[in-house]
């Protein structure tokens, strides 16, 4: 058994490896930058870009991604100091049409040449001029600032051809000094246009990056944490807490109730199951499992707030408190265990009938189904004929050797203790995972979104690793198997 | 009925066969009701003496005093801190606040001297000086210290002076004139030198200083004092959270309720005055309550005393409850905010078309919206129509401009006038633009997650196909949402804006220049004269001449009509009657709880 065991570990740490690296590429490649959520960009004026620049750096943002990069031939091995999307975008799709980043790079830096130009004869012609003749032309003058603009954020080549004419025929050129300067930027968009090597977008290419790499960091420690394999998951962007002190707070509430709820939704559906495959034609059946099924089809939002209005509300029976966990004014501050649990039970009751009740149906009619396969066995009739009592029969011989599917069943919902419920957590205010984890995606913090991909990649997996224990225990053939 | 027969007959649930016999079933019934009958006494427990309790929608991420940025924590902060200069809640004005008076302007408009008041005590009972303000300033200007989002409003300080002969008094050199450079101080906490930097660390520096990276390299010194300012122990830790405002926060429960309660022997002690010294409740408790329903419950079980929160349906719904209006009074309250369509003026042509570039085009959007039906259905009939970029509580709203009605008629004639027509009969708008014919079909972006919105953009959606035009609705995450509009890659964009009491600066959303640096200007709306005219508002001397400058502006933004204009947003307050003297405000957060009386 213990053999057994180490192999299945063995076979889980490659896979816990695959599972973050692959859920923290993904989350990296996200939409939106963290940086721009962070320093709040948009409603900024002044130096934001250093700003910018030096939170980037902070947060280790400004190195690649992982160990290597497998790109094509054509593509830069320094495409991830791209921050802005919209202009990673254009510069990916012009690569795409030209396979040639030396000709967009210089076709880039010589547009930059004429913005720089156009500012600069733009601001000496305005120094240069009455204002009554700078307030009259403004309009012309500002033209080319608008057509620049365009072509920044222009994908197609064919439009930028139509904007750089655009450029040729603008007003603004009769006052400012800007022809020769159009002129270059012509050239290298024409050498942009005639120099197409498409063919290198077809070629792979590896790129090592080494170990200064965001994901190594992540890993291992950097600057901003010791690493996750010494339990540090770095600090929280938005609540800059470290995640694991938010992970502790907010996991203890699902942990609890989704464990509570696991154990509830067994204790009932199991002896419930058993009693259908006993009696299956009685009206206790038949009645159990339309109530059961009704309740499956029931969604939790609804069932939470029809429970709310049934035993929390003044008009009906305000028997329950309607949010929260504890009451308002907190556990007192030298209060045991029991008494604090004591204090937040009537708090726990409509949660816990919310997270439970869905399983029911579920669970109990894999019971029946399972105890039914064994009942027409050959051993359970001998243990019949034995003159054993039918409760021991169901019970202690039927139940064991129908327990296969139920430990499969309780391995794929015992990784969801982590994740929690966004819904059961919003209408009844409970502090867990759940809406943590929708507050950190919406929000961009990746810390804690990678810490709760990470912990539900080792709760998954220590669940089959379970499973497969439970089921070497229930059934020994497929252990030797 | 037949199970309410049966229950009667039998006098329980055993009208079925084999359900009582059935031990899993009478165990679980009992235990619901055993358990039904423990927490019967949960409603006792409900706060008694001068606490009052209040809803809390959504827990601030942290409560640093200059680094955070969630509103909740801006809310708390105005009791828990004090600040040079507050907004007087009822006229909208500056208020002196730990300033003896308003500051002292130089003939040049860029200096601005102030005078701390006398007698005011930090919780150590050391008095509040002119190195603490001067302290604040470089804290939220130093670029180590972790509030990227605050910064550019710090950007246009040149330099503090401490005044040599008065510990009470110090000069704030502004880099350029700018209508907020005396707002910029309201309502921002003041912190501590004595608390936040023991060591003295940032007085040694300018603030210059503070925000040169080649010059913070050479020193070793600030790095530290950052680090420990920016620890997570002063975002989270309660004991590492000091203001020098009436009310301090004794116990921070994550996820459930933040408590504030009244300092003993505070310098406010019995003071009236002004509301910002008062603190009439011995305890707030912010309890948090994100489900709506519940928080209702809450309000009707009395273990809520006041809440903001509740939204339009459940509101109207407890205002015509006359059980509940027996205990609760219910208030409606403006607020600067407000919704709108934004339409993209200067689509590439490629990827968006140019839908919206003509203005007949715009002004017809303005007429196809369902203004009425959207404020009865969503709204019940609480909000105010906006017409222009400046909500209509304030003195710069130009009262001559006439609101935009629904009209589909008139939209048809302005958009046929713009040269659109259903020439191929498929009962959608077409337009032939730069030689392609372009139908008038276009996504609308929102941001997903409210029911409202949702159903706001329907409404808009489907009065825009009387006219033959395909709107479709575009859902999408926050940031997707501002990625979108920033980089102008949208043709139509519902969202709102937060406003409060200070002077408006049309700069972030109106000025071409954040239209070409990607910034709030998504629209692409500015002109040379418009520009002009913003620039001049923000460096306007005297209150007329930025009013009347201020509605020459609005005129122009109706003209051009860039938004669809929709409505300011309405703060639902209901509160217990237990707590006298609630006054409702246009200023965030509405209502100010230091200021509610405990009836006797």
């Amino acid at each position: 058994m213990w053999r057994y065991a180490f192999k299945r570990i063995l076979w889980f740490m490659p896979t816990l490896f695959a599972v973050t690296a692959i859920g923290f590429i993904l989350l990296a490649n996200a939409p939106g930058d963290p940086v721009n959520t962070l320093s709040n960009a948009s409603k900024a004026s002044g130096n934001i870009e250093a700003q910018k620049t030096f939170w980037r750096q902070k947060l280790g943002l400004n190195l690649p991604l992982f160990y290597f990069s497998v790109t094509t031939l054509s593509s830069p091995d320094t495409l991830y100091k791209v921050y802005d999307e919209e202009k990673l975008k254009v510069y990916k799709a012009l690569l795409q049409q030209t396979g040639n980043p030396e000709a967009i790079h210089h076709f880039q830096k010589e547009l930059k040449n004429f913005r720089t130009t156009y500012e600069f004869e733009k601001t000496r012609f305005i120094n240069s001029n009455d204002s009554a003749k700078v307030w009259k032309l403004q309009t012309h003058l500002n033209g080319p600032q608008e057509i620049l603009k365009q072509i920044d954020y222009q994908s197609d080549l064919g439009s930028i051809k139509v904007f750089i004419n655009t450029l040729h025929n603008c007003k603004a050129k009769n006052w400012l000094n800007i022809s020769s300067a159009l002129e270059i930027l012509s050239e290298s968009f024409d050498a942009l246009y005639d120099s197409k090597t498409a063919y290198k977008n077809y070629i792979p290419k590896i790129h090592w990056y080494g170990f200064q790499n965001r994901y190594h960091q992540w890993l291992f420690g950097g600057p901003n944490s010791k690493g996750i394999v010494r339990g540090d998951f770095g600090v929280s962007y938005t609540r800059n807490e470290p995640v694991i002190t938010i992970l502790k707070e907010k996991l203890i509430w699902s942990v609890f109730f989704s464990v509570i709820s696991i154990l509830l939704a067994y204790a009932i559906s199991i002896p419930i199951g058993i009693g259908m495959a006993e009696k299956p034609n009685s009206k206790f059946t038949t009645l159990t499992r339309l109530t059961l099924f009704i309740l499956y089809a029931l969604p939790s939002f609804f069932v939470g707030v029809v429970l709310l209005m049934l035993f929390a509300n003044p008009d009906t029976l305000p028997i329950f408190p309607p949010s929260g966990i504890k009451p308002i004014s907190g556990y007192d501050d030298d209060a045991s265990l029991l008494s604090k649990f004591i204090d937040s039970l009537p708090y726990m009751i409509l949660p816990l009938i919310c997270y439970t009740y869905s399983s029911l149906a579920f669970i109990s009619r894999l019971t029946t189904t399972s105890i039914n396969e064994q009942l027409h066995l050959d051993y359970i009739k001998t243990a019949r004929a034995k003159g054993l009592r039918n409760k021991t029969v169901l019970w202690k011989h039927a139940l064991k050797n129908s327990a296969l599917p139920l430990i499969t069943v309780f391995s794929s919902i015992f990784p969801a203790i982590i994740g929690g419920s966004v819904i059961i957590e919003s209408i009844f205010t409970i502090p867990g995972m759940g809406l943590e984890t929708v507050r950190a995606i919406m929000s961009q913090d990746y810390p804690i979104v990678i810490a709760v991909i990470t912990l539900s990649s080792v709760l998954t997996i220590i669940s089959y690793l379970m499973a497969d224990l439970l089921y070497a225990w229930v059934d020994p053939r497929i252990r030797t198997g | 009925m037949i199970i309410y027969r049966a229950i009667k007959e039998k006098g329980s649930f055993c009208f079925i066969k084999g359900f009582c016999t059935f031990s899993s079933m009478k165990f679980l019934l009992y235990t619901f009701l055993f358990l039904a009958l423990c927490c019967f006494q949960f409603s006792c427990k409900k706060t008694q003496d001068n606490t009052l309790v209040v809803h809390l929608l959504s827990e601030p991420d942290d409560m640093h005093p200059t680094n955070g940025a969630s509103a909740a924590r801006a809310e708390i902060n105005l009791y828990t801190h004090l600040s040079l200069l507050r907004v007087d809640y009822k006229t909208g004005n500056l208020l002196p606040c730990l300033a003896k008076a308003l500051p002292v302007v130089s003939s040049d408009g860029l200096s601005f001297t102030y005078e701390i008041k006398d007698q005011l005590m930090w919780d150590d009972k050391t008095p509040v000086t002119a190195a603490d303000l001067i302290f604040t300033a470089k804290a939220s200007k130093c670029l180590y210290t972790n509030n990227p989002g605050l910064k550019p409003y710090w950007d246009n300080i040149q330099d503090i002076v401490p005044d040599p002969t008065s510990k009470q008094k110090f000069t704030i050199v502004m880099k350029r004139p700018y209508i907020l450079n005396t707002w910029f101080w309201t309502d921002f906490p003041i912190i501590q030198e004595t608390f936040y930097d023991k060591q003295k660390t940032l007085a040694k520096y300018t603030p210059q200083q503070l925000t040169d990276s080649v010059f913070l390299k050479s020193t070793t010194d600030v790095k530290q004092w950052a680090d420990e300012f920016n620890s997570p122990k002063y975002y989270t830790d309660i004991n590492f959270m000091s203001g020098g405002g009436p009310y301090k926060i004794t116990k921070w429960d994550k996820g459930v309720s933040i408590t504030l309660e009244k300092k003993k022997g505070h310098w406010t002690e019995g003071c009236q005055e002004n509301w910002y010294c008062q603190a009439n409740p011995d305890k707030i408790i912010l309890k948090l309550n994100t489900n709506n329903a519940s928080a209702v419950l809450e309000l009707k079980n009395g273990l809520i005393d006041i809440s903001g929160m509740i939204d339009y349906a459940s509101f109207t719904e407890l205002s015509k409850d006359e059980n509940f209006k027996k205990d609760h009074i219910l208030k409606l309250a403006d607020t600067y905010n407000y919704t709108y369509v934004a339409m993209n003026m200067k689509p590439d042509g490629q990827k968006h078309q140019k839908l919206f570039d003509d203005i007949r085009v715009r002004k017809a959007m303005a007429m196809l919206t369902p203004y009425e039906q959207i404020n009865k259905t969503l709204y019940e009939n609480h909000n105010k129509r906006m017409i222009g970029p400046i909500s209509p509580n304030k003195t710069d709203f130009n009262t001559d401009i006439k609101q935009r009605e629904y009209d589909v008629e008139k939209a048809k004639e302005l958009l046929k006038a713009a040269g659109w027509a259903d020439t191929d009969n498929d009962q959608v708008l077409d337009k032939v633009i730069d030689g392609k014919k372009v139908k008038m079909e276009f996504s609308i972006n929102f941001i997903a997650g409210s029911k409202v919105w949702e159903d706001l953009t329907k409404q808009i959606a489907e009065s825009m196909a009387k006219a033959n035009i395909y709107a479709m609705l575009n859902p999408l995450d926050y940031n997707g949402f501002f990625g979108a509009v920033t980089s102008h890659n949208f043709d139509m964009s519902l969202s709102a804006w937060q406003s409060s009491a200070p002077p408006e600066d049309y700069t972030q959303l109106w000025h071409s220049s954040s239209w070409i640096n990607n910034g709030l200007n998504f629209t692409g709306f500015g002109t040379p004269q418009s520009d002009a005219l913003i620039d001049s508002i923000n460096t306007s001397v005297t209150e007329s001449q930025r009013i009347k400058l201020s509605k020459r502006f609005q005129q122009i933004v109706y003209d051009e009509q860039p938004y669809i204009f929709l409505f300011t947003q309405t703060r639902r307050i209901i509160a217990s009657k237990k707590w006298s003297n609630l006054e409702v405000y246009t200023e965030y957060p509405g209502v100010l709880l230091n200021t509610l009386k405990l009836k006797d």
